[in-house]
């Protein structure tokens, strides 16, 4: 038997289920969520101890909120996207006593940070740069570009306007290319 | 540093994403089985706030279904105990699933065998 035995069934119905009492219910949520929420936090947060704490309180507030759920308001998965990177943010806040937006495109260290990363790959180097970056970016660029959601999922799970993502995205963007361009010859995009 | 998209172009940056996008990490065992006790706790204090036993399926359609193909309810608990073994399995890694097989089929023998293929369909199987 596949580990998800409900692999036809949506989440939202997955979770009605869940709050009718529904056990099987909640072990195909924890199989398709658990993964998501601890994929995101750890692109947030850079520490795997730290994603795993954040992920399992994300999905408590699912299971919380499970039987008071509406349906045909919002994706399950977009709700998770959404409680996963505010929580993160928030520790981001508290971890570095930063704002938002306000920090600056390529972060102070970052030319040391990326000293450490010679022999490291480039998704390494990708998670590296990631971090550097200011929160709400580091957060639009990762369900843009890791994730795949489109630029109207992410606005909604990040409740702000689709130019705002756009703006937040290219700006990440930006900053990334210019982290990893000090090191692109070490990552095999040296020039021809 | 400046802007460098022309340096290190979308496509290369591309490439770093996927790179990414291929090295996906996966969530512990340990932390899927915390988070599945926590949904199980959860969903147990739905049961008591509603003054009943957890149900399987409130509304019907697909659990119901399922309840009347594999034989009721003892059918479905089989099922939902079949669930958990492959999530353990999962956990633990296969090599140590000869280790609870027997805890597992006795388990199974408890809540009901539910008998796929009459006797005929089973002998043709295992005579090919």
């Amino acid at each position: 038997m596949a580990f998800d035995a409900h692999t036809e069934v949506s989440d939202e119905t997955l979770l009605v289920l869940y709050g009718n009492g529904d056990r099987v219910a909640a072990r195909s949520l924890t199989l398709r969520l658990g993964p998501l929420a601890y994929r995101v936090a750890l692109r947030m947060l850079g520490d795997r101890a730290e994603a795993e704490d954040l992920a399992q309180e994300a999905l408590l507030r699912l299971w919380k909120i499970a039987p008071d759920w509406r349906t045909g308001e919002a994706k399950v998965s977009t709700w998770m996207y959404r409680v996963v990177t505010n929580l993160a943010t928030d520790r981001l806040r508290r971890r570095r006593g930063v704002g938002l937006d306000e920090a600056p495109e390529v972060a102070d260290g970052a030319a040391s940070a990326l000293e450490q990363m010679i022999d490291a790959d480039r998704a390494q180097a990708l998670q590296m740069a990631l971090e550097q970056l200011p929160a709400r970016q580091r957060q639009a660029v990762i369900l843009r570009h890791l994730e795949g959601l489109s630029n109207p999922e992410i606005a909604e799970a990040m409740e702000i306007g689709v130019e705002a993502v756009e703006s937040l995205t290219a700006r990440g963007k930006r900053a990334l290319a210019a982290l990893l361009e000090g090191k692109r010859e070490e990552l095999g995009y040296g020039h021809d | 540093m400046g802007m460098t998209d022309k340096d290190l172009n979308g496509t290369a940056l591309d490439d770093f994403f996927a790179a990414a996008r291929a090295d996906m990490p996966d969530p512990s065992g340990a932390f899927l089985a915390r988070v599945l006790a926590e949904a199980e706790a959860t969903q147990a204090g739905f049961a008591r706030r509603r003054g009943a036993a957890p149900r399987v399926s409130a509304k019907g359609g697909f659990l119901s279904g399922l309840s009347g193909v594999f034989g009721g309810w003892a059918g479905l608990g089989g099922m939902a105990t079949a669930t958990l073994a492959g999530l353990w399995i999962g956990f633990a890694g296969a090599d140590q699933l000869s280790s609870v097989a027997a805890g597992y089929m006795g388990t199974t023998e408890v809540l009901g065998t539910v008998n796929l293929l009459p006797d005929g369909d089973f002998f043709a199987l295992a005579t090919e």
